[in-house]
């Protein structure tokens, strides 16, 4: 699995500010999805989202387990290392 | 009940089919994509089935309630159909994500007094540890029948009547007092000849979609259906649908599904979410004879845009079948004919509202739920007086018929009030009080509203009172009564509020705009619905009546 952060993190943060009101990329790295207001629908969108961009089937609930933007960039990334390792 | 010995229970009809046609493929799951299917025969599926009846007969089970809590899957098919077989009592249940979600299980363990838990070993580990997590309950408490419980004595499994309670479905009714609907065996045997007669399935016919397995619609009408009428029935996880959306056409294409199920909701997520740019050209949805639309308001601006979105992939908009049922009546009551689409007529507003239907050009739409099926008696009665109301009158639907289920358990006095009602003019027919407002035409039923204490929003039924708990449990809560949760219009959607009175202290020390995301990320955590707006208010601010009731529209206005 191969992503880049910064594209997606830009994808993830584009589309919090469709869903929800008042969403700040800078101040909300560490907000919880649903502290933000994104329903249980959205959470699943962002499993979509995570998809398109890493190419690889991903949990429809992952952002319910990592509930924020960091953690679900640092559960991708250390998921990716695994991924190169066992390769 | 007209009930005679000779009608046979639904797991021998599946029997028989396994002994006519053993190698025709009952159930089809998807987990992910076409090939990771899982299929299970007629033949296969009845031997599981008697194995794990066996298994329940000899732990002795029968009679007892137990609770089955699956993911979506074969096996909760096969555990579900040995409860049948073995007349255990199956509490079907889903699986929570978090220990806030699973108190609202433990309420209805309890409730049910239910002491051993079905389940898969992948799923007891989760839900053990939500277990702990809550202050109710500890995992020594239940008994886990997981799939590595074998046995290989053979024992007779004693036979089954139809008048038992077959399953308890908790569906309506707030997380405070929870409502378990027991259906028995004829209620579910009835309900499939009903269906039948109404959507006109072909024996054989392929049933299916992504409704959840442990709720009536998906339970009675995507499982149970084509398995009574030897046909196949087809599934993939919900998830799979709400994350992509098009994985539901795919499905209904490629296992050339006759008849798939959906709320409202479903219809919409097709429209909002699969993009103009996915290529769909493959699929051919002309096999779709019977796109029901069911379980909350059907809205017909819906059903026209998914039908100009998927008219090319071979989508007929006469397909859709605009439906009412409840778990009450174990779930189908109206819809169709098969092949007329929706119907809707116009109506006065005004007089609408004061209850009266006269049809008026430039009114407002009213959707239509379809033909009342020959074998109920339904009457539109007037909630206060229990007098049936005049043919131009809105009143609360009655239904009575050998699909109403037997009552809730553990609740004589509301069974009785809700399950056996009778008109005043002294009529002995008992009737089903259904809480839901409408009206009849030319046979065809119309929803208006309701009259109970529930709010949709977004495809979800909302009890206010259970939202209103989580917001009073918030450490800044003010002492008392302090919250409403109540529905307002904005740009034609229903959205969620919450007023939440907070000590003065709180007021004082806090931010507002902290406090009401505290709030939004409760409410979300817990009961998985986004509240629209949020206002933090002093002690006393939420207008009541004299008797401490909430005044919903006086809080509509403090918005």
């Amino acid at each position: 699995m191969k992503f880049c952060k910064q594209t997606l993190t830009k994808a993830i943060s584009q589309y919090l500010s469709e869903a929800v009101e008042e969403f700040s990329a800078e101040q909300h790295l560490d907000t919880s999805f649903s502290r933000l207001g994104l329903d249980s629908t959205g959470h699943v969108q962002l499993s979509a989202i995570i998809e398109d961009h890493t190419q690889v089937e991903i949990e429809p609930t992952i952002a319910f387990d990592y509930p924020t933007i960091n953690s679900l960039i640092q559960f991708l990334e250390k998921k990716s290392v695994q991924a190169v390792e066992v390769a | 009940m007209s009930n005679t010995p000779a009608t046979p229970l639904l797991t021998d009809i599946i029997t028989n089919h396994a002994r006519n046609e053993a190698s025709s493929i009952a159930c089809s799951f998807q987990p992910r994509g076409p090939e990771t299917a899982l299929h299970l025969t007629y033949k296969a599926l009845v031997e599981k089935v008697e194995v794990r009846a066996k298994l329940l007969t000899l732990l002795g089970y029968r009679n007892k309630h137990v609770a089955l809590l699956f993911p979506s899957g074969l096996e909760f098919i096969v555990d579900f159909l040995a409860c049948l077989r073995a007349g255990v009592i199956a509490i079907p249940l889903n699986v929570t994500r978090n220990a806030k979600q699973f108190e609202r299980t433990l309420t209805i363990l309890e409730d049910a007094k239910v002491k051993a838990i079905l389940t898969t070993a992948d799923t007891q580990k989760s839900l053990c540890k939500q277990l702990t997590e809550t202050q109710g309950g500890h995992e020594s408490d239940f008994i886990w029948i997981d799939e590595h419980y074998r046995t290989l004595e053979d024992i007779d499994i004693p036979a089954v009547t139809s008048d038992q309670v077959a399953f308890i479905q908790y569906t309506s009714g707030s997380t405070s007092s929870p409502k378990g609907v027991m259906v028995t065996q004829a209620n579910i045997v009835h309900n499939m000849q009903v269906m039948q007669q109404s959507c006109q399935h072909p024996k054989g016919a392929v049933v299916g979609g992504w409704l959840p397995q442990f709720h009536d619609m998906g339970l009675v009408g995507h499982m149970l259906l084509p398995l009574y009428l030897a046909g196949r029935y087809v599934f993939m996880p919900p998830m799979s649908f709400i994350q992509r959306p098009s994985r539901w056409l795919k499905l209904i294409s490629q296992y050339r599904i006759f008849c798939s199920a959906a709320p409202n909701f479903g219809y919409e997520h097709c429209v909002n979410l699969i993009r103009e740019t996915e290529d769909l050209s493959d699929l051919d949805l002309s096999c779709w004879k019977i796109a029901l639309n069911g379980s909350e308001p059907v809205s017909a601006s819906t059903m026209q845009q998914f039908s100009q979105r998927f008219y090319h992939l071979g989508f007929d908009s006469n397909a859709f079948f605009p439906s009412y049922g409840m778990a009450e009546t174990t779930l189908f009551v109206s819809g169709g004919p098969k092949g007329t689409g929706v119907q809707s007529i116009t109506v006065d507003k005004a007089l609408f509202e004061l209850g009266r239907v006269e049809t008026k050009a430039d009114g407002v739409k009213v959707v239509c739920c379809g033909a009342i099926n020959d074998d109920f008696t339904v009457r539109i009665v007037n909630p206060d007086t229990f007098e049936i109301c005049r043919s131009n009158e809105t009143g609360e639907i009655w239904i009575a018929g050998d699909s109403v289920a037997a009552g809730y358990l553990n609740q004589p006095a509301k069974t009785a009030d809700e399950f056996y009602a009778k008109l005043s003019s002294g009529d002995p027919q008992t009737f089903l009080r259904t809480g839901d407002m409408g009206f009849i035409l030319a046979q065809q039923l119309y929803i208006s509203g309701r009259i109970k204490e529930l709010l949709i929003v977004r495809g979800r039924n909302i009890y206010p009172y259970d939202i209103e708990r989580t917001c009073r449990s918030y450490r800044y809560a003010a002492k008392g009564n302090g919250a409403a949760v109540f529905s307002f219009q904005r740009d034609s959607q229903t959205k969620l509020a919450a007023i939440v009175e907070v000590s003065r202290q709180a007021l004082a020390d806090n931010k507002l705009s902290r406090m009401t995301d505290d709030l939004k990320a409760m409410v979300t955590e817990e009961h998985e619905i986004t509240l629209d707006r949020i206002l933090v208010v002093p002690p006393g601010t939420i207008p009541k009546t004299t008797s401490g009731k909430v005044k919903r529209t006086a809080c509509s206005a403090l918005l």
